[in-house]
């Protein structure tokens, strides 16, 4: 048998100017069972690159490392964790948040603080005993009497005995300041 | 994510608090929301809109001074307890009691034995003014004005 060929390739293998169909030629003739003694030398070489280019990653390879990472192949596992389902819905949550509190931020500096409303009661919690208003002046005015009466006398018996508690100096009335 | 999270939380803290703000609760619903079930309890009420009708009286209108101190009130609410009944007393002392408790809301201008008024405001304004009162025969008489009260409101009504 001729092996002018062979030896032209290794040749050319030595001198790193094989292509890679040429390599390849190489590796199937060292992988024969029976080599002539003159290429016997060079089987190891040939082999363990044919076995090298054999490799290939395990197959559970992307599992294992999706696993690791705490996210598991959608295509092998089907639903993704909540959290990441939720991503989408957080991101957008956390954009309006931000472009609210800057918007509120924006709108406090264009215009102050603005004031709260002074009354601070809810207006529809109170319903009307009263049907007429001729009605509810009369009460009106008969409490204001009453008030006054009651006023009059706190305020003169704190004036006469000094028995009536003291207000804060902010709130307190001349006539109860001790 | 945790950031996103407290984020969410704060801006949802933020919107109820506020809204709550708005709204709060006048010092004789509170009572008689408290008591009504133990005690015989009558509440009165007279709403921002009847008040807006009363001012439009004759009787008002006539009456510059009597205008001017309606006009400042914008609700009233009287709770009682009918003539005679016994819990008068119990009643003011838990009048006096639940003032107390709220003693940064409810400022006392005046604390007898038998007569109270405090006053709720908010800075330079009078927002609520509370008057208890024990009459003679034992009955139990809770006064609550708001409105935007002047600071002399009670002086200018005892004239």
């Amino acid at each position: 048998m001729d092996y002018k060929y062979i030896e032209q390739l290794l040749e050319r293998y030595w001198a790193a100017e094989t292509s890679p169909d040429e390599e390849a030629v190489l590796r199937a003739f060292f992988a024969q069972r029976e080599l002539p003694e003159a290429f016997a030398a060079y089987r190891p070489l040939f082999q363990t690159m044919q076995e090298e280019a054999q490799t290939h990653l395990d197959a559970r390879f992307d599992e294992r490392v999706l696993a690791r990472i705490g996210m598991k192949d959608e295509q092998h596992h089907g639903r993704r964790p909540f959290m990441v389902r939720l991503r989408p819905l957080m991101h957008a949550a956390a954009v309006i948040g931000v472009a609210v509190t800057i918007g509120s931020v924006v709108n406090h500096i264009a215009q102050g603080t603005p004031e709260k409303p002074l009354w601070d009661y809810n207006a529809a919690a109170y319903q009307d005993t009263y049907s007429s208003p001729e009605e509810a002046f009369e009460v009106i005015d008969n409490v204001l009497q009453d008030i006054r009466h009651t006023y009059r006398e706190a305020t003169a018996d704190a004036a006469q005995t000094d028995s009536v508690a003291a207000d804060s100096s902010h709130n307190a009335t001349p006539a109860t300041r001790k | 994510m945790k950031a996103r999270l407290v984020i969410i939380v704060m801006l949802l803290v933020a919107v109820v608090t506020d809204a709550k703000g708005q709204q709060q609760q006048d010092f004789a619903s509170r009572f008689f929301s408290l008591h009504q079930d133990r005690y015989s309890l009558t509440c009165k009420t007279v709403s921002p809109a009847m008040m807006e009708r009363v001012l439009q009286l004759p009787a008002c209108e006539d009456n510059t001074e009597r205008r001017q101190l309606l006009s400042e009130i914008r609700t009233l609410r009287i709770v009682t307890t009918p003539p005679g009944d016994s819990s008068g007393a119990s009643l003011f002392n838990l009048a006096q009691d639940l003032a107390h408790r709220n003693n940064k809301r409810y400022i006392p201008i005046v604390e007898r034995q038998d007569s109270a008024i405090y006053r709720r405001r908010r800075g330079k304004n009078t927002l609520e003014i509370v008057i208890l009162s024990l009459k003679p025969n034992g009955t139990f008489v809770l006064t609550d004005f708001t409105g935007r009260l002047g600071d002399d409101f009670l002086q200018r009504l005892s004239r």
